[in-house]
């Protein structure tokens, strides 16, 4: 083993913490310093839905304990953004001034809101989701507010309204989503409109198929103008149209980008020594496409591989799947692979008493799988579509009991006796 | 590196998959007496004949805790992940994460649930009625091999070599004060070394495959009577063992003689190229039973050596494979306890090189040895014996027979014959244990 290496990560979220665990693997001395831009304790973003619905207290969703980060190898420096790379002198810059240098570097800085297009003349504030200090400025607003409008029906958008409604069952929550569904890209059509349904009957109102143009300021109030010609009048307006990966800071760093930066199997971008991994990597997806994955188990897999390498473990990631698990009100609703039938892919279906599972077959093996209303295990349907595991001569099994069916199938090539 | 970090094994649960009775919720009942959610499963699928448990791993680099986005999950000092209920929200990444069926999102709860081990003392194992799901304790395992590697430097064995790694094991449970006896076969490389150069740490005898025991008994007096508790061990193959130095061996038993004799059974005499010996295999194929017109590998059944060993009511006789390390240990500290008598240690290592199979699988040969019946694990203390490894439900003989060249000729005949002479052998110990019950003298002893 090589001496001492100093490893930097940009980010102290899921894949930030996930690499410093492969690096302490094999590496229990070398020096791991941590930059996070926010002056908070690690936390990942998906706990603030279910903060403002008061499931969970803020006390209690701390990534690492503080002991983590007190030892002399791990430091965490919290607040401090990240405003430039020089990849030639190996050195971090710090708002603050301070230069850090490192052999190995990570950037695992996640995701930011994307800024709807409207016309906004009076500066309505727009309320982003992604951020704890945007959850405390929509908390203190949020007394004496009943009507929301959420701009955007994808995953963040819909936690939002089902904390809103969660919180206060007397508010008023209103989504605009310019696709003709709710969640799309995540859920199919059949499943997204399930889950729409379940939100109408809390008292949740959707415009779907169109989207804001336009907001005024009208007394207190603000009024959200759609591309139907319609309007809201509303007391808060959120917007959740989408997130990019958190990326400013890189310019003229000279790293490859193109939606996010691109990196191999093995996380390296274009330049040695820098790795990058979770919302800001565009790498390969199992069957290899290229693409970003903003989820916390790709995230969590790809900072893991990051690490193994940062600490010289020759490891390759296996590549991104879409997965999706989400529970609206207490119906579990579970995704993995694609969401829509291709070109050649059979659809096989069942739907009874408000349950739904539906399998979409390449000839033998599955490349989606999706189960609203029933028990069904994401990871093991996961298995069987990336280890490519032929599943016809079973899919009625599968559709009838999708929790045992898809363990017992994937226990089966796990054990090396297909 | 600073530290070197020792590696740590941790107790786990495990299951014989696909082995539950039908209908069985034995386990699940016994989790849920303690829990809101049972935190293991029954995959009760009677459509496809198939009737299994599925229960959390405890992984080293837990997938589940990596993506778990409130820090729910943590990795203790045990080995046990553990989830922390208060912390779930419920969204499910951990189970996207894990593969194997570790943890499950309840949808009435709205939260994960996962095995903890109820603190190294599982309800569901303590509940199961079939044994088909155990609580194995391997946390204590690496302190039986106390004692340094005995090589000083590499050995000139065949890559992969079981023979070496029982050596290797042997001594590090048996420690330095011992004299190694070897005769001629791949051992003598090891305890003698090639050329004039010594590869361990051990005074080390090369003697004839003739007289190895007898020259043991000379050594052995020798330091008894000048006070030494230096040990004499036998690192010989079954050549040496079963043939030609037999006689020698059987005379030192029946005399009592106060030394160690391990026998490493590799079938054959392989460092000569591959002959049969007396412990063969039926039916498998050697340079000596080769297989042609007329000819089917060895046709006569193995000699059981160990078996032979105890009838002379030896002090200690025992069997032991390479891939259980725990019980050949075990076994060894029992044999060094004897003080009034010969121990003898009959230990399966299969040669990959003679057996035709590729050159990581000896430790795998030597599992489904012992898991399909055809090398039981027993030991027996003045001829009372007890199967310290017992197969209710042996795996079929087939993936035995089919992780190696030797045996690949045989068709379904072959096969029978060779089942029916694996059962007899298995059957003949069971007898043999029930005879006359194992005694156990101190309270040292059980396991």
């Amino acid at each position: 083993m090589t001496a001492t290496l100093r490893h930097v990560i940009i980010g102290a979220g899921t894949a930030a913490l996930a690499a410093v665990e492969a690096i302490r693997v094999g590496r229990h001395a070398d020096p791991v310093t941590l930059i996070s831009a926010e002056a908070e304790t690690p936390y990942s973003p998906t706990v603030l839905p279910h903060l403002l619905a008061g499931r969970i207290a803020e006390s209690r969703i701390a990534l690492r304990p503080p002991a983590f980060f007190a030892g002399a190898a791990t430091r965490l420096l919290a607040g401090d953004p990240v405003v430039g790379i020089d990849a030639d002198r190996r050195v971090v810059r710090l708002a603050g001034g301070a230069q850090l240098p490192w052999d190995r570097l990570l950037v695992a800085s996640g995701s930011e809101p994307v800024a709807p297009a409207l016309l906004n003349p009076d500066g309505v504030p727009l309320y982003t989701f992604t951020r704890l200090a945007d959850l405390r400025a929509l908390r203190a607003r949020l007394e004496g507010t009943r009507t929301v409008a959420v701009l955007g029906a994808g995953l963040i958008g819909m936690e939002l309204a089902e904390a809103l409604v969660h919180r206060s069952p007397y508010a008023e929550v209103t989504v605009v989503e310019q696709e003709p569904q709710v969640l799309p890209v995540a859920f199919s059509r059949e499943d997204a409109d399930s889950v729409r349904d379940l939100f109408q009957s809390r008292g949740v109102r959707f415009r779907l198929g169109c989207r804001a143009v336009a907001l005024e300021r009208r007394g207190a109030a603000a009024v959200v103008t759609l591309s139907d010609g319609s309007a809201l009048e509303v007391d808060l307006v959120a917007a959740c149209v989408g997130v990019r990966p958190r990326l400013g800071f890189l310019d003229r760093s000279g790293i490859a980008a193109r939606r996010g930066l691109s990196v191999d199997r093995s996380m390296v971008t274009s330049v040695p020594g820098i790795y990058a991994a979770g919302d800001v990597a565009e790498g390969p997806s199992a069957d290899g496409t290229i693409g970003c994955h903003a989820v916390l188990p790709t995230a969590a897999g790809q900072g893991r591989v990051a690490g193994a390498n940062m600490a010289e473990r020759r490891v390759e990631h296996e590549g991104w799947l879409p997965a999706n698990v989400f529970s609206f009100f207490g119906r579990l609703l579970v995704s993995a692979g694609v969401t829509e039938a291709g070109e050649g892919h059979a659809r096989l279906e069942r739907v009874s008493d408000g349950r739904r599972g539906r399998l979409l077959l390449d000839g033998d093996r599955l490349v989606g799988a999706s189960f609203a209303g029933m028990p069904a295990d994401p990871g093991a349907l996961c298995w069987l579509i990336r280890e490519r595991v032929p599943v016809r001569a079973h899919a009625d099994l599968l559709l009838d009991r999708p929790l045992e069916a898809s363990r017992w199938l994937a226990a089966r090539t796990q054990r090396g006796a297909a | 590196m600073a530290t070197l970090t020792l590696p740590v094994l941790h107790d786990t649960l495990t299951t014989e998959w696909g082995a539950c009775p039908p209908g069985c919720r034995a386990c699940v009942d016994a989790c849920a007496d303690h829990r809101a959610v049972p935190r293991i499963a029954t995959l009760d699928l009677p459509r496809v004949s198939f009737h299994g448990a599925v229960v959390c791993g405890q992984c080293g680099e837990p997938a589940c805790r990596d993506a778990c986005p409130t820090g729910a999950i943590t990795r203790e000092e045990t080995g046990v992940v553990r989830l922390d209920e208060g912390r779930c929200v419920g969204c499910g990444a951990c189970a996207v994460a894990c593969a194997w069926g570790g943890i499950t999102l309840d949808p009435q709860s709205g939260r994960a649930a996962k095995c903890d081990t109820c603190a190294g003392r599982p309800a569901c194992a303590a509940a199961c009625p079939t044994g088909t799901l155990r609580w194995v304790e391997t946390s204590g395992l690496l302190r039986h091999f106390g004692h340094p590697d005995p090589f000083t430097k590499g050995v000139s064995l065949c890559p992969g070599c079981a023979a070496e790694l029982g050596f290797r094991m042997a001594f590090r449970v048996i420690g330095p004060d011992a004299v190694v006896f070897a005769a001629p076969g791949c051992a003598c490389m090891l305890a003698c070394g090639l050329g004039t150069a010594a590869t361990t740490r051990l005074p080390s005898v090369m003697s004839l495959m003739t007289n190895v025991p007898s020259l043991m008994t000379g050594v052995a007096r020798q330091l008894k009577r000048s006070g030494a508790r230096t040990r004499c061990v036998a690192f010989a193959g079954d050549g040496t063992t079963a043939d030609v130095g037999f006689q020698p061996l059987s005379g030192a038993a029946e005399r009592g003689e106060h030394i160690v004799y391990i026998c490493y059974d590799n079938e054959g005499y392989m460092n000569t190229g591959v002959q049969r010996s007396s412990t063969t295999l039926q039916g498998a194929r050697t340079m000596t039973t080769p297989v042609g017109p007329g000819r089917a590998g060895k046709p006569q059944a193995p000699k059981d050596v160990a078996v032979l060993m105890a009838m002379h009511a030896t002090a200690y006789v025992a069997t032991a494979s390479v891939s259980h390390p725990e019980d050949f240990a075990i076994k060894l500290q029992r044999a060094l306890a004897v003080e009034d008598g010969l121990a003898y240690i009959h230990l399966y290592a299969p040669c990959h090189v003679g057996w035709q199979a590729p050159m990581d699988s000896a430790l795998e040969i030597a599992r489904l040895a012992v898991e399909t019946r055809v090398f039981p694990l027993w030991e027996a203390r003045r001829g009372r014996f007890r199967l310290t490894h017992p197969i209710p439900r042996p795996r079929p003989l087939e993936d035995f027979a089919g992780l190696m060249g030797r045996l690949r000729h045989l068709g379904p005949a072959g096969l029978e014959t060779l089942a029916r002479t694996v059962e007899e052998r298995y059957r003949r110990v069971e007898a043999l244990c029930s005879a006359l019950p194992w005694e156990a003298p101190g309270a040292d002893d059980e396991q």
